[in-house]
C-alpha cells in the first residue's frame, strides 16, 4: 500500500472514530503523561494496522480491537522506563485536552466506575456501553459468548447497582 | 437508572469530546515513526550484508591466492576446502538469521486479532526470547559460523604462507593464538547467555507473569 493511500485511510478513520481512542485512553490511563503516552502508542498501532485491515469487520470494531489490544499490553511502569527512547520523545501534546467545562459529571462517574474494574473487564465494559453485541464482544476479546454474558452481568450489577446505591 | 440510560450517558461524550488531536504533530509523529523503523531495518540489513561480504571476500581472496600461487607446493583439495568452508560459514550466518526471523514471524502470525490472541502472541514472543536467552546451545550455534570462519582464516592464512598444517600444532605461538581464539568465542557465548538470562529474569518474566494474569482474568467468570 502506498504511503499516501495509508495516510488517506488513516485520516478518514481518525476523523470518523477518534472518540473510540479517547475512550480507551481515558479508561486505561489516569495521569496526563500516561494518557499522552498511551494515546501515542495507540495511534501508532492503528496507523500500522491500516495495511492489515481486510474489511472483515467494521472500522469501529477494528479500531476498538487495536486500541484495546494496545491498552491492555501497555504497562505504565515499564513505559516510564522506556519513555526516553520513544520515537515521539519531546512531542508532548499529541492528545489535546479541551476545557473541562460542560463535561457531564455522569460520564466522569462512569469512567470512575470503569477504573475500578479488572483490566480485561474494562474492555468488555467499554464495548458494552458503546452498544456492541455479545457476539461482537466475544470476537473482539476472544472469549465465549457465555463468558461475555457472565462478565456483563457482573459489570451491569457494578454500574447500575452502584448508581442506585448512590441515588438512594 | 438502568443500563440503557448509562449507555445514553456514555454516548453523549461523542458529541462533546473532552479530547482532541493535534493533527500537525500527529502527522509529524507518524512520519518520524515510519522513518525510524525504516532506518533501523536498513541499518540491520546493511550490517549483516557488509559483514557477510567482508567474510566471503576474505575467503575468496584466499582461494584465489592459493590457486594462483607460484610456489612449488602442490595444492590439494583439502587446502581449498578450508577456505571454501570459511566462505560457506560466512554465507550461513545471514541465512540462519533470516530463517530464525521468518519462523518467529510465522509463529506470531498464527494468532488472530482478538484480545486473547494478542496476549498469547505477546507471551509467545517472550517465551521465544527467553528460550533463546537461556540456551547455551543456541548461542554456540549462533556463534558457530564466526568460529568456523575464524578457524578457516587461521588455517588458510598458514597455507598461503606455505607452512604445512601438520607443523602448526607443534608451533607454540600458533597453538596459543588458535586455542586462545576458541576460548574467547566460548567465553563470549557464556557471557552473552549470562547477560541474557539476567535480563529475562529481571525484565521479561515479570511482564510475562502480568500477561498470564490478564489471560487468567479474561477466562475468569
Amino acid at each position: 500500500m502506498l504511503d499516501s493511500e495509508r495516510d488517506r485511510i488513516f485520516g478518514e478513520w481518525l476523523a470518523g472514530h477518534k472518540g473510540i481512542l479517547f475512550k480507551v485512553v481515558r479508561a486505561y490511563a489516569y495521569e496526563e503523561a500516561d494518557r499522552q503516552d498511551l494515546f501515542q502508542e495507540i495511534v501508532l498501532q492503528v496507523w500500522r494496522s491500516v495495511d492489515a485491515f481486510r474489511g472483515d469487520s467494521s472500522v469501529p470494531t477494528w479500531m476498538y480491537r487495536v486500541a484495546l489490544n494496545t491498552a491492555i499490553a501497555w504497562n505504565r511502569k515499564e513505559r516510564k522506563h522506556e519513555r526516553g527512547k520513544q520515537p515521539l520523545d519531546g512531542m508532548d501534546g499529541l492528545l489535546m485536552t479541551s476545557s473541562s467545562e460542560g463535561v457531564d459529571p455522569r460520564v466522569e462517574w462512569l469512567y470512575a466506575q470503569i477504573a475500578r474494574l479488572k483490566d480485561t473487564d474494562r474492555s468488555v465494559a467499554l464495548l458494552l456501553l458503546d452498544g456492541f453485541s455479545y457476539k461482537e464482544i466475544a470476537a473482539i476479546v476472544g472469549i465465549t459468548e457465555s463468558n461475555v454474558g457472565v462478565k456483563i452481568n457482573r459489570i451491569k450489577s457494578a454500574l447500575v447497582g452502584k448508581r442506585a446505591e448512590e441515588a438512594s | 437508572m438502568n443500563l440503557n440510560d448509562l449507555m445514553e450517558v456514555w454516548r453523549s461524550q461523542d458529541a462533546v469530546p473532552v479530547h482532541g488531536v493535534n493533527e500537525t504533530l500527529l502527522r509529524l509523529a507518524l512520519r518520524q515513526d515510519e522513518s525510524k523503523l525504516q532506518r533501523q531495518r536498513r541499518l540491520e540489513k546493511r550490517i549483516v550484508y557488509a559483514m557477510t561480504a567482508f567474510f566471503v571476500a576474505v575467503m575468496g581472496a584466499f582461494v584465489i591466492i592459493m590457486v594462483h600461487s607460484t610456489d612449488d607446493n602442490e595444492l590439494i583439495g583439502w587446502d581449498l576446502a578450508i577456505a571454501i568452508l570459511g566462505a560457506a560459514a560466512a554465507l550461513f550466518w545471514p541465512s540462519a538469521l533470516h530463517v530464525g526471523y521468518r519462523a518467529q514471524v510465522r509463529r506470531e502470525q498464527s494468532f488472530g486479532d482478538s484480545l486473547r490472541d494478542q496476549l498469547n502472541r505477546h507471551i509467545a514472543q517472550i517465551d521465544y526470547y527467553a528460550r533463546r536467552a537461556n540456551s547455551l546451545a543456541f548461542h554456540l550455534v549462533n556463534n558457530l559460523p564466526a568460529m568456523v570462519w575464524a578457524v578457516a582464516f587461521f588455517l588458510a592464512g598458514r597455507l598461503i604462507n606455505d607452512k604445512p598444517l601438520a607443523d602448526a600444532w607443534t608451533n607454540p605461538n600458533f597453538s596459543v593464538v588458535f586455542f586462545g581464539m576458541i576460548f574467547f568465542c566460548v567465553v563470549s557465548a557464556i557471557a552473552t547467555v549470562w547477560v541474557a538470562r539476567r535480563t529475562v529474569k529481571r525484565d521479561v518474566l515479570p511482564h510475562k507473569h502480568r500477561l498470564e494474569a490478564l489471560l487468567k482474568e479474561l477466562d475468569g467468570q
